[in-house]
C-alpha cells in the first residue's frame, strides 16, 4: 500500500494518513482482512515520527476500520462499518464539490459551464 | 504503559566564568521532565543554552544547584558511567582523534558498551561509501558524522542526544540518518533530543518542541498544537501598531503570529487593513518567539 504525505498541506500528518487508509478501504483497494504496513515500516518510509503513525492507527482502530494485533501487525477489519464506506465517500465528494464551486465563483465561471465540464469529464472517464 | 519520566531536570543552575570576577548565568532554576519514547526538538537561537543543557545531561558540565534524574535515579559524577551506558550523543566531529581509524573507533565503543546492535552497524556501513580502515583525519566531515552516528546509535541507548547532528552532511546521508534513527526509535522506544536549526527538516519527526530562550523554556508544544493554537496573518505591509492577539512578527514575510485569530481578525477589520490567513509552519512559530 502506498501512502504519501504532503508536507505543504496544513492538514496534520496523522490525519493525512487516516484519510488515505480510509480512501483505500472505501475504494475497495484494501479488502477486509488485508494487512496494513506496520507503524515502524510506515514511519521509516515516510520519515515521520512513529508516534504520529501510531496516533493515526489508534484512531482508525477506534473507528473500527483496522484492528491491531500485537506483535503481528495491523489489518483491515473483517467487516468495516457500512455507514463508514458510504459516509466517507460522500464527505470527500462534498468537499471537492465545495472547493470546485468556490473556485468557479471566484473566477466568475458560470454554473452551467461547470456542470458541462463535469459531464464531459464523467463521460470521458468511461472510454 | 510506562509513564515514569525518563529524564527529570530539577532546579538546574549553570554559569560559566567569563573571567576571574565575572560569570555568565546560562540557567537559573531550570526544570524539565521528558517522557520515554518521544522525540523532542530542542530549539532556540544561537546562545539560548541548547548545547549547555545537553552537556549538563551528559555530565560534561558541572551545575550547582540542581539535580538531573535518569529514570528516577539522581545522576552524580560518581555514578555517571552507569548512566552513560544508556545515554549516548553525537558530538561535534572536530573532537575525534585524528590518527585513530573508523574501525578502531567502532571496536573500542563496541567493547565498552553492554549492548551493541550488529545489524544496525552493518546497515550503516553498507550505506556509507568510504573505507572504514582509514584514519579519521583522512575522512571528510560528513564521513566522520556517519561514524559518530554509528557510535551513538549502535549501543542501543535509551536516551539519545543529538546536537546539530547533520549540519554539514549531504542530503543522502541525512535521509539515511533519519531513517536509521526512526527505525531504532520505533523498535526500542528510544527517547531523543535533537537540537537543530534545520527546523523544517525535523517538522514531521518530533513529538514536542522545546523552545529555549535565554536559558528559559518559553514554550513546549507539539506540532499539531502549534498549528491549531496559532494563526499566521500576512500583509502587504506590516501594521505599525501592536494588533490584538499578536504574539510575534515575521519581519521578512510581513506577517504576524496570533494566539487569538478571532480577536486579531476583528481588530484588523476595524483598522481597515487587508490580510490573508494561513496555518503557520514551525519556522514561522520559531521566528515569532525567538
Amino acid at each position: 500500500m502506498i501512502i504519501t504525505i504532503d508536507e505543504q498541506n496544513p492538514v496534520p500528518i496523522f490525519q493525512q494518513i487516516i484519510r488515505q487508509v480510509k480512501m483505500r478501504v472505501a475504494s475497495g483497494e484494501l479488502t477486509a482482512g488485508s494487512p496494513v504496513p506496520s507503524i515502524r515500516e510506515l514511519a521509516v518510509r515516510l520519515s515521520i515520527n512513529p508516534n504520529t503513525v501510531g496516533k493515526a492507527f489508534r484512531e482508525l482502530e477506534r473507528e473500527g476500520i483496522i484492528v491491531m494485533k500485537r506483535g503481528i501487525g495491523a489489518f483491515v477489519t473483517e467487516e468495516p462499518p457500512k455507514e463508514f464506506v458510504s459516509g466517507f465517500s460522500n464527505t470527500v465528494i462534498d468537499n471537492k464539490v465545495r472547493d470546485l464551486v468556490k473556485t468557479a465563483k471566484s473566477l466568475n465561471v458560470p454554473k452551467k459551464s461547470v456542470i458541462e465540464k463535469v459531464n464531459v469529464e464523467f463521460d470521458g472517464g468511461n472510454r | 504503559m510506562n509513564t515514569q519520566a525518563i529524564l527529570e531536570i530539577d532546579g538546574l543552575s549553570q554559569a560559566y566564568s567569563r573571567n576571574l570576577f565575572r560569570k555568565t548565568q546560562v540557567f537559573n532554576d531550570f526544570s524539565l521532565s521528558l517522557e520515554p519514547g518521544k522525540i523532542y526538538a530542542l530549539l532556540g537561537r544561537n546562545g539560548a543554552g541548547k548545547t549547555t543543557l545537553l552537556n549538563c545531561i551528559l555530565g560534561l558540565l558541572a551545575y550547582k544547584p540542581g539535580e538531573i534524574r535518569f529514570k528516577g535515579e539522581t545522576m552524580r559524577p560518581g555514578n555517571l558511567h552507569r548512566f552513560l551506558q544508556k545515554i549516548t550523543s553525537v558530538p561535534s566531529p572536530t573532537e575525534m582523534f585524528p590518527t585513530v581509524s573508523a574501525n578502531q573507533y567502532m571496536d573500542f565503543f563496541r567493547k565498552n558498551y553492554d549492548n551493541w546492535d550488529k545489524e544496525l552497524e552493518a546497515r550503516i556501513r553498507n550505506m556509507s561509501d568510504f573505507d572504514w580502515t582509514r584514519q579519521i583525519k583522512a575522512l571528510s566531515t560528513g564521513q566522520r558524522m556517519q561514524v559518530l552516528q554509528a557510535l551513538a546509535l549502535c549501543p542501543e541507548p535509551e536516551l539519545l542526544l543529538l546536537d546539530e547532528p547533520l549540519g554539514v552532511t549531504d542530503p543522502v546521508v541525512r535521509k539515511y540518518f533519519y531513517k536509521n534513527l526512526l527505525s531504532v526509535v520505533a523498535e526500542r522506544e528510544t527517547t531523543v533530543i535533537i537540537a537543530t536549526h534545520l527546523i523544517n527538516e525535523i517538522a514531521n519527526l518530533f513529538d514536542e518542541a522545546l523552545f529555549l530562550k535565554n536559558g528559559c523554556l518559553i514554550m513546549r508544544k507539539g506540532m499539531a498544537e502549534m498549528q491549531s493554537d496559532y494563526q499566521k496573518f500576512i500583509f502587504d505591509k506590516l501594521p505599525d501598531v501592536k494588533i490584538e492577539g499578536e504574539v510575534g512578527r515575521m519581519i521578512g514575510d510581513a506577517a504576524l503570529l496570533s494566539e487569538n485569530p478571532e480577536k486579531t481578525e476583528m481588530d484588523l477589520q476595524t483598522r481597515g487593513l487587508k490580510f490573508k490567513q494561513e496555518t503557520p509552519s514551525i519556522e514561522d512559530v520559531f521566528e515569532s518567539f525567538a
